[in-house]
């Protein structure tokens, strides 16, 4: 799979050049962090909220932010600036695409992840109680199948006229049941250091993966020439 | 070579080519023409596997398109409305790109990278950005993406839009030189004048099919100019 790493790697060039879809992932998690760091301060300090699941929650709200972002350019922006054409004339085989720009996609993607992670744990004052490795290994976990899902349905949407409306309401339910659900819980159990009961959430965030990542690899033909 | 055997394309009721045949052979440059909306674009489009023919057949090189699309594609150079190209890399990084894409070894192309943008005429500044190019320079890097892994056939969309006088004998010696290393060339252009001196024949596209076609001889008794006057006064298709 030459033709995916060297697609990958020729869109986080022009992204390290252009800082397009990093920065504005970064300004949502940003934003998310701090509105949850004010209006949740009092709860948390009272005992009321536990920062374990206000932790938990926010993240993945801002890595679903960060995917929904993230994945509405990598095609809409080969589409809007007329290189889709160009990519579709490469002698390769369509699944490179795909996998070329999920590729990429989860690297920008968790790239955002990690600066969230790091973000609460500065706002909150928060050390995960030790277990941010593991925070970030469900993460990781999570983002692969969100990006994996994303890309295909941003593939799927990119000839839509109304793509921007498209994309969310395509992606949100279907991954709100497959990797949100399952990531929150899998979270809030790896801080508290519980992760091993979560073994079954990860699994099937895995199997989940797997699945969209097999339709991806499998359709692509058919949802480029869309 | 390209060879389209009863090719017919529709878009919903519309229909754009019925049972067209053309055959561009091995070294031979043929110019296709028509009236705006004969289906020239969508013709290329066709032969370059970016869109399915409602029906036919499509042959380069020898092998049928569809089945062997990929195959098709690595034989194929494209050079279309748009430049294919991404702003924010070098002109020489657009074309290591795509020569990396078409499986080329990569330590041979910082030599035929820069030999290709000396041919465009765009080696003095192969180190900037295609977002700081004018529009002819961008075409010329469109060529010279088209070219970089030394395509067996060339598709080519009005290929001198937006060049200069120097663009224009650039792109002319081009085609010359792929001309003589056997490839195909299919070139759509308005031009009568600028293909006179260069196609090997004129294929004029009307009404959904091939309606007329002029050899060498032909083009250079004049023939052409009246021949696509006349086609293009039968109005828009
Ligand atoms: N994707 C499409 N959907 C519907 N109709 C289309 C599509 N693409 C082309 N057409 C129609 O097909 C016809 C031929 O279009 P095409 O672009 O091939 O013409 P052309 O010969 O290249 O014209 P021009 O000289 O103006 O470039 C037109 O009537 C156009 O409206
Ligand atoms: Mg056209």
């Amino acid at each position: 799979m030459r033709a995916a790493l060297i697609l990958a790697t020729k869109d986080l060039k022009i992204e390290l050049r252009s800082k397009e879809v990093v920065s504005s992932m970064f300004l949502f998690s940003l934003l998310i962090v701090i509105a949850f760091r004010f209006a949740f301060a009092e709860a948390v300090d009272s005992g009321a909220l536990s920062l374990e699941d206000l932790a938990a929650s926010s993240l993945w709200i801002c890595f679903s932010f960060a995917t929904i972002v993230g994945m509405h350019t990598s095609f809409a922006k080969e589409k809007d600036r007329e290189t889709l054409e160009g990519l579709m004339l490469c002698p390769v085989d369509r699944s490179a695409l795909f996998l070329g720009k999920a590729l990429s996609n989860l690297v920008l993607v968790f790239i955002v992840d990690l600066l969230s992670i790091l973000f609460f744990g500065l706002f909150f004052a928060f050390d995960y109680d030790g277990h941010a490795v593991e925070v970030v290994g469900v993460a990781l976990v999570g983002t692969v199948t969100l990006v994996l899902v994303g890309t295909l349905v941003a593939a799927i949407s990119v000839n839509a006229r109304a793509r921007e409306v498209l994309l969310p309401i395509l992606l949100i339910p279907l991954i709100a049941f497959s990797v949100i659900i399952p990531c929150v819980t899998a979270t809030r159990n790896a801080i508290a250091g519980e992760l091993t009961e979560s073994v079954r959430d990860i699994v099937s965030i895995a199997g989940f993966a797997l699945i969209f990542g097999a339709v991806g690899y499998l359709s692509f033909d058919y949802v480029l020439e869309g | 070579m390209i060879e389209a055997r009863g090719v017919s394309k529709h878009f919903g009721r519309r229909k754009v080519l019925s049972w067209l045949d053309i055959r561009v052979g091995d070294g031979e440059i043929v110019a296709l023409m028509g009236p705006n909306g004969a289906g020239k674009t969508t013709l290329l489009r066709i032969l370059a596997t970016l869109l399915e023919p409602s029906s036919g057949q499509v042959i380069i090189g020898g092998g049928d398109a569809r089945e062997d699309p990929i195959r098709t594609r690595r034989l194929v150079g494209v050079v279309g409305h748009s430049t294919y190209t991404y702003d924010d890399l070098t002109a020489l990084e657009n074309l290591r790109f795509f020569w990396s894409m078409n499986s080329m070894p990569r330590r041979d192309f910082q030599r035929a990278g820069i030999e290709m943008l000396r041919r465009v005429g765009l080696s003095h500044r192969m180190n900037d950005r295609a977002s700081v190019f004018s529009r002819g320079m961008r075409q010329r890097l469109a060529i010279a993406r088209a070219l970089i892994h030394s395509p067996k056939v060339l598709l080519l969309d009005e290929p001198f839009s937006s060049l200069d006088q120097k663009g224009v004998d650039i792109l002319t010696q081009i085609l010359m030189e792929e001309r003589s290393r056997g490839c195909s060339v299919l070139i759509v252009t308005h031009d009568v004048q600028r293909i006179a001196a260069l196609a090997d024949r004129a294929d004029i596209l009307q009404g959904g099919r091939i309606a007329r076609s002029f050899d060498s001889s032909a083009i250079r008794r004049g023939d052409l100019d009246a021949g696509y006057r006349a086609s293009s006064e039968a109005g828009v298709a």
